[in-house]
């Protein structure tokens, strides 16, 4: 081991003495065959340019530098990863028992090895949002990953984003004891806020030696963020009832939030774009509801109420099914269903990305964007179109012909 | 863009199920799975039963015409293994050994899955006892739309359903170590699973050797399973439980049908010699590790039991039984499977492998008229069912025209 160390120092030295870097950027080229670029019309026979883990430059007539790496994906559809506005998976226990705690963060929860990372690359996803779970009162922080990387610290791409707070009662609690009990951390921190001014006020009056009595409390920082301003909350609304209590209460309180609603919240579509708010919904897009003194079915399909009431939407997978676990046959279950297939692939790609204030670096096809990119088979919402390789920040990091699970779900040794 | 599809009452008298006039369909495409695809087709109805189909049917003056040129139509589909319809408990906990039990009679016709079903393009299902007894009983096969079980009835004793592994087993407390009550039950392990089985078969045939004056009707179907005048659906799931299952089909001379059978795919040789029927819970998660009993998880059992000849029919899967059975049926053709082993699979296999395949199933001469009627191809996630037809008669959807 040792030896080994001083081989890898002597190397070091002599690349270094040799004047020439070990590190180097070449740019890589993707010849596509059609490129869905979300932010613009779709382009047949493109080539995307990186550089630096950026795309640099989309188009028909693209110069590929002579030193750059070609991938060739003609005869194949590129297109922005799948964007994952909102999951609780990867994580060990989303839900705290104690009813709020603003100073927790998945970050410390997020469990790289999760099959759910691997199968998120397999499926396509390049960013993804992990949150604390639907039911804790304030839930906690969370963070933005790409599925990829051993380690939390590589994953992450943005930690802390957001806070979560949860319109859900907690067993045993009526919505009133809960709403109050809400409001009740938030009067906290309003109180701890104003003392701290005047502390500090004062300390500018007199000596230092107090000064450490003066500094932001760790377990109140978060919360004081979110009230400054500086942070902004998902807010989990089961149902429409509770989406016009988040209106109020974000009102109240004058923090940014946006929303994670249950499936039947769309029947406050109309609140909702009144307010504002962007929401992320709820895994169950189409579903029947019974009318019981009919003997009546009436479908509802939650992504049709939200378009029509000009609301911005992102969607979830997750869920008990098949179905609703993969992110293409969320679009292809929302076109089924009459939402345009632009909106579609939106709602799974640039506007996952606007939600969570990113969409300057995801989302969509274009100059100065990460190189966030699947390279799949076919159409993404055709049921027999498989995921090829995926990029992230211009690295290959997925290769279907590499892929030794899906190798051996298929039969093959 | 419609927000709202309103779904119209299913409770259609029988007479008039049976007394609808003749009408014409015209599609843009007939899938009738029996054969090639018909574009455009025409499916000639008359008091409930397809009298024609094809490209150039002559439509006899005087019968209507309703032009759905723009969609396409398949078979209504056949869900193998459902529980829809039981209204409580849908095991006999009493006892787990129960043959005579019939689900029959615990059918509410106004269970709102059966209109679910309808929703998602089922048109004929079998209901079965559950999981808890070794031999739970009789399964019938029904249509679900109708007032009563009689008018849904299509078959009245399809299969026996009985169970192997541990589920049967599961949670049960011998007498020894609570004490002795009626909930108290056998069998505690996949070994006294077996057994229970083969004492209720090894009893059945001594019956028959000792001929009682007093008849008993456990016995008199099981001894019915032995003849293979009823073939007996066995629920197992794991490689070594449909071992089990084979070997005993062996020793009684049963006429096997596996249902679940999540790992079928180490015997595909075998069942395919013996032509055993499998009703296959497919699963097609590459998030999962295991399936839900543990399971070996691969992605190509159907595409392999469909190409060696087995016959078999496709569940929903770990789907919500709300979403159509089809996504399966395409989720099978990515994974290896021919697309009209898919489309068999979940029309005209389980239909067989039910014993009502000269009724539904295919979009035939002589069929009852079952059809779904969709926007686009069945195997696009992106079609609609916009109307399912039982019988010749809208069962749902929005009225089309003046029909």
């Amino acid at each position: 081991m040792r030896t080994a160390w001083a081989t890898i120092a002597v190397f070091a030295t002599l690349a270094t003495a040799s004047g020439r870097s070990i590190r180097y950027d070449t740019k890589t080229a993707i010849k596509c065959g059609r490129i869905i670029t979300v932010s613009g019309e779709e382009i047949e026979n493109g080539i995307i340019l990186i550089g630096g883990g950026k795309i640099e430059a989309v188009g028909k007539n693209i110069e590929i530098p002579w030193d750059a790496k070609v991938i060739d994906a003609s005869g194949k559809v590129v297109m922005p990863g799948w964007v994952e506005a909102h999951t609780i998976r990867g994580v060990d226990r989303p839900n705290e028992m104690m009813p709020s705690v603003p100073y927790v963060s998945v970050w410390d929860s997020i469990n790289p090895v999760d099959p759910y990372f691997e199968d998120s690359l397999r499926q396509g996803f390049t960013t993804l949002y992990v949150s604390p779970g639907n039911f804790t009162l304030i839930g906690g922080q969370g963070v933005v990953v790409r599925p990829t990387g051993y380690t939390v610290e590589a994953m992450t791409v943005a930690k802390n984003l957001a806070m979560k707070i949860s319109l859900e009662s907690r067993r045993g609690m009526s919505r009133m004891a809960h709403l109050a009990a809400l409001r009740k951390e938030f009067d906290d921190v309003i109180e701890y806020i104003a003392q701290l001014k005047e502390k500090r006020e004062v300390k500018t009056s007199t000596d230092k030696k107090d000064a450490e009595e003066f500094e932001l409390d760790v377990k109140r920082e978060a919360m004081v963020h979110l009230l400054e301003g500086k942070m902004w909350a998902f807010v989990y609304c089961p149902d429409a009832a509770s989406v016009v209590k988040a209106i109020e209460f974000v009102r109240q309180y004058k923090i940014k939030a946006k929303l994670v609603v249950g499936r039947d919240a769309w029947k406050a579509a109309d609140e909702i774009a009144k307010a504002g708010f962007e929401v992320v919904l709820d895994p169950d897009l189409a579903y029947w509801e019974t009318d019981e003194d009919r003997h009546e079915e009436v479908l509802r399909v939650a992504p049709l109420a939200f378009a029509k009431a000009k609301v911005k939407f992102a969607f979830q997978t997750g869920g008990g099914s098949f179905a609703t676990s993969y992110m293409w046959y969320q679009a292809a279950t929302a076109v089924r269903y009459g939402l345009p297939r632009d909106q579609a692939i939106k709602a799974a790609t640039l506007h996952a990305a606007e939600i969570l204030g990113m969409a300057d670096r995801f989302g969509s096809i274009e100059k100065g964007k990460d190189a966030n990119l699947v390279v799949l088979t076919g159409d993404p919402l055709d049921s027999q179109t498989w995921v090829d390789s995926v990029v992230v920040d211009g690295r290959v990091v997925y290769e279907r012909s590499k892929d030794e699970k899906l190798k051996r779900v298929l039969g093959g040794k | 863009m419609k927000l709202i599809v309103v779904v119209a009452s299913l409770l259609l008298p029988a007479q008039e199920r049976e007394t609808s006039d003749a009408v014409a369909f015209k599609f843009g495409r007939i899938i009738p799975v029996s054969g090639p695809d018909i574009s455009p087709g025409v499916i000639l109805v008359e008091r409930g039963k397809i009298k024609k189909v094809g490209r150039d049917v002559a439509v006899p003056d005087g019968v209507k015409i309703v032009d759905l040129s723009a969609y396409a139509a398949m078979p209504g589909m056949v869900d193998a293994a459902t529980g829809i319809g039981i209204t409580g408990n849908p095991n006999e906990e009493s006892s787990e050994i129960t043959p005579r039990f019939r689900v029959f009679d615990s059918i509410d016709p106004r269970d709102n899955r059966f209109q679910h079903s309808i929703q998602v393009g089922v048109t004929t299902l079998l209901v079965e006892p559950g999981e808890r007894n070794v031999i739970g009983g009789l399964g019938s096969v029904v249509k679900p739309v109708g007032r009563s079980g009689r008018e849904m009835l299509v078959r009245e004793d399809a299969v026996l359903k009985a169970v192997m592994g541990r589920r049967p087993a599961w949670g049960n407390q011998s007498p020894r170590r609570s004490q002795a009550s009626f909930f108290s039950r056998r069998p505690t392990t996949r070994m006294g699973v077996v057994w229970e089985f083969r004492k209720a078969f090894l009893d059945a045939r001594r019956y028959r050797e000792e001929k009682p004056a007093t008849s008993d009707e456990d016995k008199e179907i099981l001894l019915k399973a032995m003849d293979r005048k009823l073939p007996v659906r066995v629920f197992a799931s794991r490689s070594f439980d449909i071992e089990t299952a084979l070997r005993l089909a062996d020793e009684f001379g049963l006429t096997l049908q596996l249902e679940e059978a999540e790992e079928a795919h180490r015997y595909v040789g075998e069942l395919a010699e013996r032509k055993v029927a499998v009703v296959l819970r497919p699963w097609f998660r590459t998030s999962d590790l295991y399936l839900p009993e543990g399971g070996e998880i691969r992605f190509d059992t159907f595409a392999r039991l469909a190409a060696a000849g087995v016959p078999v029919a496709l569940l929903h899967g770990d789907l919500d039984v709300r979403e159509s059975m089809l996504a399966m049926a395409a989720m099978a053709v990515k994974y290896g499977a021919k697309r009209e082993d898919a489309l068999r699979a979940v029309t005209i296999n389980p239909a067989g492998i039910l014993g009502v395949g000269e009724r539904v199933g295919t979009l035939e001469e002589g069929k009852d008229a079952d059809f779904v009627v969709l926007t686009g191809d069945p195997l696009d996630v992106k079609s609609r069912i916009e109307w399912v037809f039982v019988d010749g008669r809208r069962v749902y959807g929005k009225k089309i025209g003046d029909y």
